[in-house]
């Protein structure tokens, strides 16, 4: 174990430190998610991260950091939703509104005998894309883009993995509003990915 | 009735590739589907941008972006 960076433990706490902070706007949106709240998320990543600082030394590095701060980040979750419903009832809004106001974009998407318009062309190299730190920015930018409902569904169900029957009952809605509302997410973030990375990534 | 196939348009064939992410399709959906994946290219190309946004999606979840410009 007698590696060079071993030789200066504060220096590279410091640096574990830095990397812990860079994960912050992921933590967010995954508690945003769940929380629906920017607010409330903000201060839920803060004790996460704060948690996760003074434990720093029991993360062991088998795991990817992000995972292992999300594993913290989820106990905190429940933790701060178990305080806000034993103190007052547990608000929640239907995404109605949200799946008539973006009920057009996927048509756009279409000539009117459902062809794609424009045809869709083959995405150049999209495994060199995932090696990108600036590919995941433009991600975030792109999930930023859509409707908060739909944002949350999309990120429930893809980025943290939950089944649809799940989102449902936590969203309050139907299993059919759930799969248009992510079918909505997947055309849209596919189309902003085109239009912000691999159209001027083409060889 | 499945002698007198209606072809699928694009926007039903993105529709059900998508469901079909999230459950599961009946087999005149799938059979439908493969018809018509068979003869389009932007269908096959959406069919593979679905399956890298998963992809992507678990990716950022787990390890988020590569750590390119961490201080060594």
């Amino acid at each position: 174990m007698d590696t060079v960076e071993n030789h200066n433990p504060a220096k590279k706490k410091a640096a574990l430190f830095a990397e812990v902070e860079s994960h912050r706007s992921y933590m967010v949106r995954f508690a945003t998610a769940k929380l629906r709240d920017t607010d409330q998320a903000d201060e839920v990543v803060q004790e996460a991260l704060l948690a996760a600082l003074d434990g720093i030394d029991s993360f062991s590095g088998q795991s990817a950091l992000r995972t292992w701060l999300t594993s913290i980040l989820k106990f905190k979750i429940i933790d701060f939703q178990r305080r806000v419903i034993s103190e007052r009832a547990h608000f929640t809004s239907p995404s109605a509104e949200n799946i008539g106001a973006d009920s057009d974009w996927v048509d756009k998407m279409f000539d009117d005998s459902g062809h794609w318009q424009p045809r869709l062309a083959v995405w150049a190299n999209p495994d060199g894309a995932l090696e990108q730190k600036q590919f995941f920015q433009v991600f975030e930018r792109c999930m930023d883009k859509l409707p908060s409902a739909t944002a949350r569904v999309f990120f429930k169900r893809e980025v943290m993995g939950m089944d649809t029957e799940e989102i449902c009952k936590e969203e309050g809605i139907s299993a059919s509003n759930c799969w248009v509302m992510l079918h909505r997410a997947r055309v849209a973030l596919r189309e902003c990915l085109d239009r912000n990375w691999f159209q001027g990534a083409k060889p | 009735m499945s002698t007198d196939q209606i072809e699928l348009s694009c926007k039903e064939a993105a529709r059900l590739m998508s469901q079909r992410q999230d459950g599961t399709l009946s087999q005149i959906e799938a059979m439908e589907l493969k018809n018509h994946l068979f003869t389009c290219l932007s269908c096959r190309n959406f069919e593979g941008q679905l399956g890298f946004l998963r992809r992507l999606a678990s990716r950022y979840g787990s390890d988020g972006p590569p750590p390119e410009d961490v201080p060594v």
